[in-house]
C-alpha cells in the first residue's frame, strides 16, 4: 500500500505535461533572412523577417491590422552575434526551423566569400539544407520590405519565384543552401538565382555567378541567358521557344518544350579537349501565326525545326562564350562531364582546369523534334 | 531469467543484423568518403563483407567446438585459468570501450538534433538505465526485444530510401572504377569494422542450442550479406544526394540526408525526427548487445551472480562515455577502437582456435 502512495505522488510530479511549453506568439518564427553589407567596413547586416501572428487575417474575417510580418535589421561582424543582438529589440528569440528563403546581396558576396557567409547556416542544426537561396543587386532590406501580392509574407513570395521553372526556360532552377554547400565543397563555380524589384514587385531576374576562385560574386547572367544555361545543364522540364519573324519566314511561332535531354561527349586529341553537346528537345507546336503552313501535310516541320535548332544553338553558344571568354569561369559544371567520361585525363589535368576551360573547343548539335501540333489548325 | 532455450534461424539473423547496424550507418559514409575518395566507394563494403565473412568462419568453427559455452568460458577451457583470465579482462575492456563509444556517439546525435538543452550526462544516463533494465533480464529477452523492433527499424530504413530516391543525382556515383580498383581496397579498413557485432556469436552461444555448424555458417553469411546490402544502399543514396566532397564535410551524413527530405505542409515536413527515432532503436540494440557482452564477461570471469555488479558495469560505461571532451576527440578515439577490435575479433578467436586444434580439444558431439 505505501508503495502505491509513493508511486501516485511521484506520478503527479512527473506526469504534469507541458511544463516547458511555449506559446506560439512568443516564438520569433523567422521566415526569411537577408544578408547584406553594413555601413562600416567589414560590417555585415542581417535582416530577419519575423511572423507577427496577431496580424495574420483569419478566415472569419478578423480586421487586418497591417502587415503580418516585421523586419528587423541588425549589423555586426558575425551572423550569430547579430542573431543574439536581436534581443536588444525583441524578446522573441528567433527560431529558424520554418525558414523559407535566404536572400543574399551581390555587394556582400563581392566583398566576402560565400563559404564564410553561409557557414552558420549549414553548421547550425536549426537550419535545413532545403532552404532556397537567392541573390539580388538591390538592398536586401528593400526586397524583404516589399508587400507581396499573392502571399501573406514576402519570404514565401520569394520562395515561389522559381517554382514555375518547369513552365519557363528563362527562370533558373531553385538553388538550395545544401546545393550551395555542395558546390563549395566540390570547389565548383555556380549560379545563384537572381531577383530584382520592378514597379514595387519582386521579380525573378537572371542569376548571379559565384566563381570558385574565392567564392565571390563575379558577374550577372541576364534573364535571356538562362535558357542557354538550362539547355547546357540538362535541366529541361518545360518552357517555350519563341521564333520571331526574323527567325522564321512566316511567323511568329511558339513551341512548347515537352522535354529533352542533353548528352555530353568530351573527346581528347593529344593535349586539347573538345566538348560536344548533343541537345535533344521535344516540342509541340503551341501557337502559329503563319497561315501558310498546313500541318496535315508532310514537310512543314522542317523549317520550324531548323529555326528552333538555330535559336537553341545560338542561346547555348552565347552562354558558353560568356563562361569561357567573359568570366573564364566554369559555372556550368562542365568539369563534371570530363571527370565522368575521361577520368584519366581529368586526374592529370584537374589542377589546370581553370586554364584549360577557356581554351576548350565546343561543338553544339541541336535536334528539335516536333511531336504534336494541337487540336485544330486554323488556316 | 529467460526461458528461451534455442534461437530460431530467423531470430539468429535478426540478432546479428540488429547488433551490427548501429552508429556505423550514421558516420560511416563520411569516414569512407575520406578514405576512398572516389565515387565508387560502395565497392569497399563488398570487399569488407567478404573479408569479415571469412573471419566469422573462424568464430563459427570455435563456437561449434564448444557448444553452449561463451567466449569467457572457452578461453579458460583452452588456455587455462590464468591466461584465460587475462584474455577475458582484455575482452571485457574491449566491450567497455566499444559500448562507451556507441553510447557517446548516439548521445551526441540525440543532443545535437533532439534534446538541445539536456545535459549530456542525463542523455547518457537515461540510455544506460533503460538498457540495463533490458539486459538484466537475460539473453532471451534481449533477443525478443531485437525481434520486436526489427520491423520498425527496417520500415524506417525503407521509408528513408524511398523518400530520398528522388533527390539522387546518379552523376555523383560515376565513374565506377574511374581510379581503378585500388582505392576501393583502401576503404576496407573502415568497412571491415562496420560489421562489428557479428562476434556476438561468441556471447550468444548459450542460446544457440544444438545448431549444426553448417546452419550457423549459412545464418552468418545471410546476416552479413543483408547488412552489406543495407549499407550499400545507404552509401549509394547519401553519395547520390550529397556528393563525394560534401560527404567528407558533414558530421552525420545520414541525418542530413533525412533532413533534406521535405514535403511542404505535410506530415513528413520534419522527417528526420521520425528517422532518428527509428535509428535510435538500432543504436540501442547494438549498444545493448555490447553491454550484455560486457556484463556476461564480468559475471563469468569474476564468478558472481549478484545483480549489483551490473550497476558497476554501468558506472564504468558511463565514465568511459563521458571521458572524451568533444566530438573531435570521439572520432579520434574511434581509430584506437578499430585496433582494439581487430585484436578482439580476429586475433583472440584465431589464437584460441589454433590452440584448440593443436590440443585436439573439442566438446562437440
Amino acid at each position: 500500500m505505501p508503495n502505491k502512495v509513493i508511486i501516485s505522488v511521484f506520478s503527479l510530479l512527473l506526469l504534469t505535461g507541458c511544463w516547458d511549453s511555449k506559446e506560439i506568439e512568443d516564438i520569433g518564427v523567422i521566415l526569411a533572412i537577408g544578408l547584406d553589407t553594413g555601413e562600416k567596413e567589414n560590417e555585415v547586416t542581417m535582416t530577419n523577417q519575423y511572423v507577427d501572428p496577431g496580424k495574420i487575417p483569419s478566415l472569419q474575417g478578423g480586421e487586418p491590422g497591417g502587415k503580418p510580418f516585421q523586419n528587423l535589421t541588425v549589423s555586426g561582424t558575425t551572423f550569430l552575434e547579430i542573431i543574439r543582438d536581436n534581443s536588444f529589440e525583441s524578446n522573441r528569440p528567433p527560431n529558424y526551423t520554418h525558414l523559407k528563403s535566404i536572400v543574399l546581396s551581390s555587394s556582400l558576396l563581392k566583398r566576402e566569400r560565400a563559404d564564410e557567409v553561409i557557414d552558420l547556416f549549414v553548421r547550425d542544426h536549426e537550419f535545413r539544407r532545403t532552404t532556397p537561396v537567392f541573390i539580388t543587386k538591390e538592398r536586401v532590406r528593400d526586397v524583404l520590405d516589399i508587400e507581396p501580392t499573392k502571399e501573406l509574407f514576402p519570404a514565401i513570395q520569394i520562395k515561389d519565384l522559381n517554382e514555375n521553372s518547369f513552365k519557363n526556360l528563362y527562370i533558373p532552377e531553385q538553388l538550395q543552401i545544401g546545393d550551395m554547400s555542395k558546390y563549395i565543397s566540390q570547389e565548383q563555380s555556380f549560379l545563384i538565382p537572381g531577383m530584382k524589384i520592378e514597379e514595387y514587385l519582386i521579380k525573378s531576374d537572371g542569376a548571379g555567378i559565384i566563381s570558385k576562385e574565392n567564392f565571390q560574386f563575379v558577374g550577372w547572367l541576364e534573364k535571356e541567358d538562362i535558357a542557354g544555361v538550362r539547355f547546357i545543364l540538362n535541366d529541361l522540364d518545360g518552357g517555350y521557344i519563341n521564333l520571331t519573324k526574323k527567325e522564321i519566314s512566316d511567323g511568329p511561332v511558339s513551341l512548347e518544350v515537352k522535354g529533352g535531354s542533353t548528352t555530353y561527349n568530351p573527346t581528347i586529341t593529344g593535349e586539347s579537349i573538345m566538348m560536344e553537346f548533343n541537345v535533344r528537345v521535344n516540342v509541340s507546336l503551341a501557337e502559329d501565326w503563319g497561315n501558310k503552313r498546313d500541318h496535315f501535310k508532310k514537310g512543314w516541320k522542317k523549317e520550324v525545326e531548323k529555326a528552333s535548332n538555330d535559336q537553341i544553338e545560338q542561346a547555348v553558344q552565347t552562354v558558353l562564350t560568356k563562361a569561357q571568354q567573359e568570366y573564364k569561369t566554369d559555372f556550368l559544371n562542365l568539369s563534371n562531364w570530363v571527370r565522368i567520361h575521361q577520368p584519366d585525363y581529368w586526374k592529370k589535368n584537374e589542377k589546370r582546369w581553370d586554364n584549360i576551360f577557356p581554351e576548350m573547343q565546343t561543338k553544339i548539335n541541336v535536334k528539335t523534334k516536333i511531336t504534336d501540333f494541337g487540336t485544330q489548325n486554323l488556316k | 531469467m529467460s526461458d528461451l532455450k534455442q534461437l530460431s534461424g530467423l531470430q539468429l539473423i535478426v540478432v546479428f543484423i540488429s547488433a551490427m547496424i548501429g552508429v556505423g550507418i550514421i558516420i560511416m559514409p563520411r569516414s569512407l568518403a575520406d578514405a576512398v575518395d572516389a565515387p565508387d566507394l560502395w565497392l569497399s563494403i563488398i570487399w569488407g563483407f567478404l573479408l569479415i565473412g571469412l573471419f566469422s568462419m573462424i568464430i563459427v568453427q570455435l563456437v561449434s567446438r564448444y557448444p553452449g559455452q561463451t567466449f569467457f568460458e572457452i578461453s579458460t577451457i583452452i588456455t587455462g585459468k590464468y591466461i584465460g583470465f587475462l584474455l577475458n579482462v582484455c575482452y571485457i575492456l574491449y566491450t567497455l570501450i566499444v559500448s562507451a563509444y556507441i553510447l557517446r556517439v548516439t548521445s551526441g546525435i540525440i543532443k545535437n538534433h533532439l534534446l538541445d538543452t539536456t545535459p549530456l550526462s542525463v542523455v547518457i544516463g537515461g540510455f544506460l538505465i533503460v538498457s540495463t533494465y533490458l539486459i538484466t533480464n537475460g539473453a532471451g529477452d534481449i533477443v525478443r526485444f531485437f525481434q520486436l523492433y526489427f520491423p520498425v527499424m527496417m520500415f524506417m530504413f525503407i521509408a528513408l530510401c524511398l523518400l530520398s530516391l528522388k533527390d539522387v543525382d546518379i552523376n555523383n556515383l560515376r565513374p565506377v572504377f574511374g581510379e581503378g580498383i585500388m582505392p576501393t581496397f583502401q576503404g576496407i579498413k573502415i568497412t571491415f569494422f562496420s560489421f562489428l557485432g557479428f562476434e556476438f556469436l561468441l556471447i550468444f552461444s548459450k542460446v544457440l542450442g544444438k545448431r549444426s555448424p553448417n546452419k550457423l555458417r549459412a545464418g552468418m553469411w545471410i546476416s552479413l550479406g543483408l547488412t552489406a546490402i543495407i549499407y550499400i544502399v545507404f552509401h549509394a543514396l547519401s553519395l547520390g544526394i550529397l556528393g563525394l566532397e560534401e560527404l567528407k564535410q558533414i558530421t552525420f551524413p545520414t541525418v542530413e540526408m533525412a533532413k533534406s527530405i521535405e514535403f511542404q505542409g505535410f506530415f513528413f515536413e520534419r522527417f528526420e525526427i521520425l528517422f532518428l527515432v527509428g535509428w535510435l532503436i538500432t543504436a540501442f540494440t547494438s549498444f545493448s548487445a555490447y553491454y550484455y557482452a560486457m556484463w556476461t564477461g564480468v559475471r563469468q570471469t569474476f564468478r558472481t551472480k549478484s545483480k549489483l555488479f551490473v550497476w558497476m558495469v554501468a558506472a564504468f560505461i558511463f565514465g568511459a562515455a563521458l571521458y572524451p571532451t568533444g566530438m573531435t576527440e570521439v572520432f579520434q578515439y574511434s581509430r584506437l577502437i578499430n585496433y582494439a577490435s581487430a585484436i578482439a575479433i580476429i586475433l583472440f578467436p584465431a589464437l584460441l582456435l589454433l590452440i584448440s586444434l593443436i590440443r585436439r580439444q573439442s566438446y562437440a558431439k
